[in-house]
């Protein structure tokens, strides 16, 4: 955790930072303005000199506009998350196979997303569905900022199109629901022993030389909250007990910071979305060709989404957000 | 019904793969655990156990009853390249598999040259550390005003002994019985023979203020505690604390020479 805590030192230094940089420039501007604007009022009856002065002040005007822009944005309080990694974990909703099957086709589509923001994605845990895809499946994603624009991507998400399974050609609607947890540790979450019941095959037996299983599956009951998670990946028992343990720390953070981000938006009048695991975000719709985006309201082509090429409505949810915010702000500022 | 690791020929242990073979006993998830114990608090340099190593100075571990190597070779892993492990065992096979594995997962050089991990045969009743000199192993190469034989002696003890009673050996499944060694399972009529010749013996072969460590059956930290507490000025050996497992069982136990 002391790497963590170097990280978050070298990121915040890293933003005040720019911050300090954009804001000297800022002074910089303002200084030639300045000479500008004594140049002009030098110029007296020289109508070109006058002519030169005024379009400089202006360029410089406009550059400044510009920087005001930008160190508002930066000054925008941000969440404290987004620096951080993420376990992505996409669960089938209604629709049987077709719905594992869509859950397969999102963890393909933010697979080729995360490998091509040089990001890296390992599968700590999965349920294979029957028919292909996955009834939940759970991503470990190391990188830069990987929180700041995957949270866009959580909530529920719905497909309307012909199953592979369909024999008679009918559109069936099913749903998806990602889910994304920004990775902690104990000094985010602090989890009680106690709330904590572990049961894997060795349990309840007499345990120790007496007993040979190799399975070593572990199943951890949160007590307080009822969050069950499963872990057999791991060939050691011990480590499925590490594994479960992280999982369960990053859904328990995950529960507090929706809380607090609902609130808060709640409070802004948000039109960016509750920031709800149950809220659905999108519709891709086959026939038509489409995805809309029922946040931003807009909608983009089916094949964009299908090629990974999501980084532009990830990006256009972040402006969305800062117009938001920034508008909020100026209401409390207004209002004081 | 043979256990999947003796099919195998190999099982996981921590963060790598150990050959196996009948009739070395598994390595359970319990041992991991206690490695996890071990390392954990060697490198926090608890009690003082473990001097800080700018100097350089080896931490040496014995290992008795060894098996496929498992404890040593992991707290090797775990602790780095300043662990000098020794370890012993009565069977023949594991010294054998134990150097095999050592060799494979800490490296050849590591092994043969640096002298990292080195298996005996020998009982832990029988063990001295006069078997060391004449087994021509490197401890340190400072030179301190210790005598070769202090040098030797060891900071940290570990063990997984045979602990089960006799009695509860009938409960045993086929699958352990029939293929895992009696002299793996068995530690007598309650289980604490081999500990008993381990609390003897540690006086003589650990270093003052040293720790040793075992997983045992839930049994034995009561009575180990019972009668090291009372016993302890003769012996040389005190009781510091019984940990559980993470099944919830008293399954090791922690002692100190004085």
């Amino acid at each position: 955790s002391d790497s963590n805590l170097l990280r978050k030192i070298m990121s915040d230094r890293s933003q005040s930072e720019e911050v300090v940089e954009t804001y000297d420039e800022y002074c910089r501007l303002k200084e030639e303005l300045e000479g500008a604007t004594e140049l002009f009022q030098e110029a007296g009856d020289d109508a070109e000199m006058r002519e030169m002065a005024r379009s400089e002040m202006k360029e410089i005007e406009t550059q400044m506009d510009e920087l005001e822009g930008k160190i508002t944005i930066l000054l925008l309080p941000k969440d404290p998350n987004d620096d951080r990694n993420v376990m992505l974990e996409i669960r089938a909703g209604t629709g049987g196979s077709e719905a594992n099957i869509f859950a397969g086709d999102l963890i393909d589509v933010y697979r080729k997303y995360i490998s091509s923001n040089g990001w890296k994605a390992t599968m700590i845990d999965s349920s294979p569905g029957d028919d292909g895809g996955y009834k939940a499946v759970t991503l470990d994603v190391k990188g830069d900022s990987v929180y700041s624009k995957m949270k866009w991507e959580a909530g529920v998400h719905r497909v309307q199109r012909v199953p592979a399974t369909e024999s008679q050609g009918r559109v069936h609607t099913s749903t998806a629901t990602v889910a994304i947890m920004p990775e902690c540790d104990e000094v985010d979450v602090q989890i009680d022993a106690k709330d904590i019941e572990m049961s894997t095959m060795r349990s309840g037996g007499a345990g120790g030389q007496n007993v040979n299983k190799v399975e070593t599956a572990v199943d951890l009951l949160h007590k307080p909250t009822g969050i069950r998670i499963k872990c057999t990946q791991e060939r050691s028992q011990l480590k499925n007990k590490e594994l479960a343990m992280k999982m369960l720390m990053a859904k328990l953070y995950d529960i507090e910071n929706e809380k607090r981000d609902m609130e808060e938006r709640a409070r802004r009048g948000s039109q960016v979305g509750t920031g709800g695991r149950s809220e659905k975000i999108r519709t891709y719709n086959w026939k038509d060709s489409r995805c809309s985006d029922h946040r931003l309201g807009q909608n983009f082509p089916l094949s964009q989404f299908l090629n990974a090429d999501i980084g532009p409505i990830i990006d256009a949810m972040i402006a969305k957000d800062q117009e938001e915010k920034l508008r909020s702000l100026s209401e409390e500022s207004g209002s004081q | 019904q043979e256990p999947i690791q003796y099919i195998l020929g190999k099982w996981d242990f921590l963060d790598f793969t150990l050959a196996i073979q009948a009739p070395l006993l598994c390595p359970r998830p319990e041992t991991e655990e206690l490695v996890h114990v071990v390392a954990k608090n060697v490198l926090k340099d608890e009690g003082g156990v473990v001097p800080d190593n700018h100097n350089n100075k080896k931490i040496r571990m014995l290992d008795i009853g060894c098996g496929t190597g498992a404890i040593g070779i992991g707290l090797a892993t775990l602790v780095g390249p300043q662990a000098q492990v020794v370890a012993i065992d009565v069977e023949p096979l594991a010294v054998e598999t134990s150097m095999t594995n050592a060799i494979a997962i800490l490296g050849h050089e590591e092994v043969m040259i640096k002298q990292q991990y080195q298996a005996l045969l020998c009982s832990a009743k029988d063990f001295t550390i006069s078997s060391l000199s004449s087994s021509s192993l490197l401890a340190q190469e400072d030179d301190t005003n210790d005598t070769h034989t202090t040098q030797l002696l060891f900071d940290v003890v570990v063990s997984n002994p045979p602990y089960i009673p006799r009695s509860d050996m009938d409960t045993l499944t086929d699958d352990v019985v029939q293929y895992e060694s009696d002299k793996a399972l068995c530690g007598g009529l309650d289980g604490m023979d081999v500990i008993r010749d381990i609390v003897h013996k540690l006086p003589s072969i650990c270093k003052m203020g040293g720790y040793c460590w075992m997983e045992v059956d839930p049994t034995h930290p009561s009575l180990l505690k019972e009668w090291l507490d009372r016993d302890f000025t003769t012996l040389g050996v005190s009781y510091v604390q019984g940990y559980q497992d993470m099944f919830g069982k008293d399954r090791f136990v922690q002692l100190q020479v004085l």
